[in-house]
């Protein structure tokens, strides 16, 4: 009896640690910004590079790549409205997905997209990647992750 | 004699370790409603804190649900600002005999955009 309830006690521990986590922040960025001249009214009308070019940083963890995306793929250095969704347990993300409005504090304009790459349709405002890592931890360990863009 | 000191030393250190991971390092994040225009971010007053987010582990039962967003809230709410400048997240784990801590700490520096719009 004991081992029955214990063995259902874990099973539920580990569906509820398995199911979509949410975050939402109003600004993210991982990437240096306009500091003395401060200015969330600066969006870009981003055009999506072929995001399988852009090498993982040395060192970056799963979270830090996923922004990265957003950031490199799209001249931001800041996104606004972001919602990072982690799939997995705490331990092992499977994927983490970022929705937001990217927006550069330079006022740079989006990046056009380069000879040679992929191109993807022009999108509005909104921007999702999807960073899909086969891991045991949240800290890749030699597995290149697999991009995806979907279009808003 | 001694192998038993030694075996009570290495079960004593087993069940009271701790680990910790690094998540993120971030230049800016926010949970508050931020609406700026052109204000220099490295003029207004600034305070350094760490923000955390606990749970507890009783055996098998835990206390609640581990939330980034709530570490950042609580660095926010610490340092009364808007915006979490140059932050770092570090996710950590306590263990005691039956009691387990897991903590999300954020650490960075806190500024108030609305000192320069009041």
């Amino acid at each position: 009896m004991k081992i029955k309830l214990l063995t259902a006690c874990m099973l539920c521990f580990l569906i509820t640690s398995c199911v979509d986590k949410e975050l939402y922040f109003t600004l993210i960025s991982t990437k240096p910004f306009n500091k003395q001249n401060f200015s969330l009214n600066r969006p870009i009308q981003p055009k999506l590079m072929d995001l399988s070019i852009i090498p993982a940083p040395p060192g970056a963890t799963v979270m830090e790549h996923s922004l990265e995306l957003l950031h490199v793929g799209c001249n931001a250095d800041m996104i606004k409205n972001a919602t990072l969704t982690f799939v997995g347990s705490e331990l092992s993300i499977a994927k983490v997905t970022t929705i937001g409005d990217p927006i550069n504090t330079f006022g740079h304009a989006g990046l056009a997209v380069p000879v040679g790459a992929q191109p993807y349709v022009e999108t509005n405002t909104q921007v999702e990647v999807e960073v899909h890592v086969k891991t045991s931890s949240s800290t890749r360990s030699g597995v290149r992750p697999s991009y995806k863009i979907i279009e808003h | 004699m001694n192998t038993a000191i030694q075996s009570l030393t290495v079960i004593a250190v087993l069940l009271l370790s701790s680990c910790s991971q690094h998540i993120a390092n971030f230049s800016a994040i926010s949970t508050r409603n931020v609406s700026v225009n052109n204000v220099d971010l490295t003029k207004l007053p600034q305070r350094k804190v760490t923000g955390v987010d606990s749970i507890y582990q009783v055996g098998i039962f835990f206390t609640g649900i581990l939330s980034m967003q709530d570490a950042v809230e609580d660095a926010l709410r610490k340092g009364e600002g808007d915006i979490l400048l140059d932050a770092s997240l570090t996710a950590k784990w306590y263990y005691f005999i039956f009691t387990n801590v897991f903590r999300y700490e954020i650490t960075g520096t806190v500024v108030n955009t609305k000192a320069a719009n009041p």
